[in-house]
C-alpha cells in the first residue's frame, strides 16, 4: 500500500524538490525546490481520510506555506535592505524545519501520521532547510541568533517530552531537541552537520522501523501488545543510541559536537545542550524500562504485525552498534 | 529604522503586513486564512516585480513564481474540501482532535 504509484510519484518529485533547493545557486530557485517539497508532501499525508491525517495536512500546509512565502520575501527585499531580509530568512527557515521557538506545529503534526510519513517529516523534509540555513551562517550577526535558537530547541525538546505518551510526540521532541544539536554545529561547520544529520536520521530510522513494524502509536501499546523479548531489547537500545549514550552509534555525532565546542570555547551553549540531553535520556528510559518490567497480560486477540516488515528489521538495527567500531577505526587511521 | 523611500515598495510592504496580520489573527473560518495566504502571494508578486525589473533580464522568474503560487492556492483548496469532508465544516474550533 505504500508503494502504491501515487505514492512513488510524490516521493520521486518530493527528493528531487529537495535536491533541487539543496543545490540552488540563489534563493529564489531555493526557494521553487522547497514549494516542490511541500506540493509533494501533502498527498503523501492523506493515507486515510479520517479526521487526523486531514488536520495534520492541513496545519502543515498551513505553516509551510507562511514559512515559504517569507523565505520568497526576504530573498526579494534582499537585494534592498540586508540585514532584516537576513534575519527574516533565519526565522522563516527555523519555522519550516520545527525548530523553537517556531516548533509548536511540529508535535501537533506528528501525532496526526502514520509512522512512514513521520519517517519522511522527520528527516527528509528536513534537509533543505537546514542546507540552507548553512549559507546565513557566515552573515555579520548571526551566531547570536544560532546559539539562541539553538538552546532554545534544546530546551523545548527536552522538556516537553517529559508530558508525552504518545510516542510519535516524544520522537516529536527528541526531534526538536536534536535541532538544537544541529543548529549549533553548523556554528562548527558545515560537514559537522551533514554528520550530525546523518547519523541522527539512520538512528531514527531504525526506531521507527521497530514501532512501525509492531504498529505501536502509544504507551499503551507497549503495555498491552505481547512484543517478543527481543524487540524489546532493541527498543531499549536504539533509545538509548538515539539519547547518545556512549557504547552506541548515537554518541559519535554529540561527540563531534562537544569536542568542537569546547575547542571553540562556547561553553554555555555546550552546557545548556548537554544539560536537555541528560532529560531526553530521561524520557527515553522511561519507555524502555516500562515496557520491559510491567508485565503485560496475555490476550485472546492477536494483533497482526504490518506485513513485510520482518525482514527489514534486524538491517536497519546493526547501525546502532557501529558505535562499539569506531576505536579501532581510529587505531587503524 | 525602515526608510522606504519607494512608493511602490512602501505598497508591497504594507500589502505583505496585513496579509501576514490577517493570517495569524484569523479565528474563524479556514477560507479567510487561505484567502489571506493569496493576498501575501499577491504582495509578493508585486514586490519582486519591483524588485527584478530594477536587474534587468530578469523579470521572466515572476511568472515562475505566480505558477507555484497558484498551484499553491489550489492545494490549499483542496485540503479545505478534504477537511469539509471529514470535519463538517471549516471552523478553527473544530481542529481540536491534535492538541499537544
Amino acid at each position: 500500500m505504500y508503494f502504491s504509484y501515487p505514492n512513488l510519484l510524490f516521493f520521486s518529485t518530493l527528493v528531487s524538490g529537495t535536491l533541487l533547493s539543496v543545490s540552488s545557486c540563489s534563493w529564489f530557485s531555493a526557494w521553487v525546490g522547497l514549494e516542490l517539497n511541500l506540493l509533494s508532501f501533502v498527498p503523501l499525508m492523506i493515507t486515510k481520510s479520517n479526521q487526523y491525517s486531514s488536520e495534520a495536512a492541513l496545519k502543515y500546509f498551513l505553516i509551510q506555506s507562511l514559512g515559504s512565502s517569507l523565505i520568497i520575501f526576504s530573498a526579494s527585499f534582499m537585494l534592498i535592505y540586508f540585514g532584516v531580509a537576513s534575519i527574516i530568512l533565519f526565522c522563516a527557515l527555523i519555522l519550516k524545519l520545527g525548530g523553537a521557538p517556531f516548533h509548536f506545529w511540529f508535535p501537533q503534526v506528528m501525532g496526526g501520521l502514520l509512522w512512514p510519513q513521520a519517517m519522511i517529516l522527520m528527516s527528509v523534509q528536513k534537509v533543505a532547510p537546514l542546507f540552507l540555513l548553512c549559507y546565513l551562517a557566515s552573515v555579520s550577526m548571526m551566531e547570536v541568533y544560532f546559539s539562541v535558537a539553538s538552546m532554545l530547541s534544546a530546551v523545548v525538546g527536552a522538556v516537553g517530552g517529559i508530558n508525552q505518551t504518545s510516542l510519535r510526540k516524544v520522537l516529536a521532541f527528541s526531534s526538536i531537541n536534536h535541532i538544537g544539536w544541529m543548529l549549533s554545529s553548523i556554528l562548527v561547520s558545515e560537514v559537522t552537520m551533514g554528520v550530525y544529520f546523518l547519523f541522527y536520521s539512520v538512528i531514527s530510522l531504525s526506531i521507527v522501523v521497530l514501532f512501525h513494524y509492531k504498529q505501536a502509536f502509544h504507551f499503551n501499546h507497549l503495555l498491552t501488545y505481547n512484543f517478543p523479548a527481543e524487540v524489546k531489547m532493541l527498543v531499549f537500545f536504539s533509545l538509548l543510541s538515539l539519547g547518545g549514550l556512549p557504547p552506541f552509534t548515537g554518541f559519535v555525532p554529540k561527540w563531534l559536537v562537544i569536542q568542537e565546542l569546547v575547542g571553540a570555547g562556547n561553553f554555555v551553549l555546550l552546557v545548556v545542550l548537554l544539560g536537555s540531553a541528560l532529560v531526553t535520556l530521561y524520557f527515553y528510559l522511561r519507555v524502555s524500562i516500562m515496557s520491559l518490567t510491567i508485565s503485560t497480560p496475555s490476550l485472546v486477540i492477536s494483533f497482526v504485525d504490518q506485513q513485510g516488515f520482518k525482514w527489514v528489521m534486524p538491517c536497519c538495527m546493526f547501525v546502532n552498534f557501529f558505535g562499539l567500531l569506531i576505536p579501532f577505526v581510529i587505531m587503524i587511521v | 529604522m525602515l526608510t522606504l523611500n519607494n512608493l511602490f515598495l512602501f505598497i508591497a510592504f504594507t500589502m505583505i503586513f496585513s496579509g501576514l496580520w490577517a493570517f495569524a489573527s484569523n479565528r474563524k473560518h479556514l477560507l479567510n486564512t487561505l484567502l489571506s495566504l493569496e493576498f501575501i502571494m499577491l504582495g509578493i508578486f508585486f514586490l519582486m516585480s519591483n524588485c527584478l525589473s530594477s536587474i534587468g533580464n530578469e523579470l521572466f522568474f515572476s511568472l515562475f513564481f505566480l505558477v507555484l503560487a497558484a498551484c499553491e492556492g489550489a492545494l490549499g483548496l483542496a485540503l479545505l474540501v478534504s477537511i469539509v469532508r471529514s470535519h463538517g465544516n471549516d471552523y478553527f474550533s473544530t481542529f481540536n482532535s491534535l492538541e499537544c
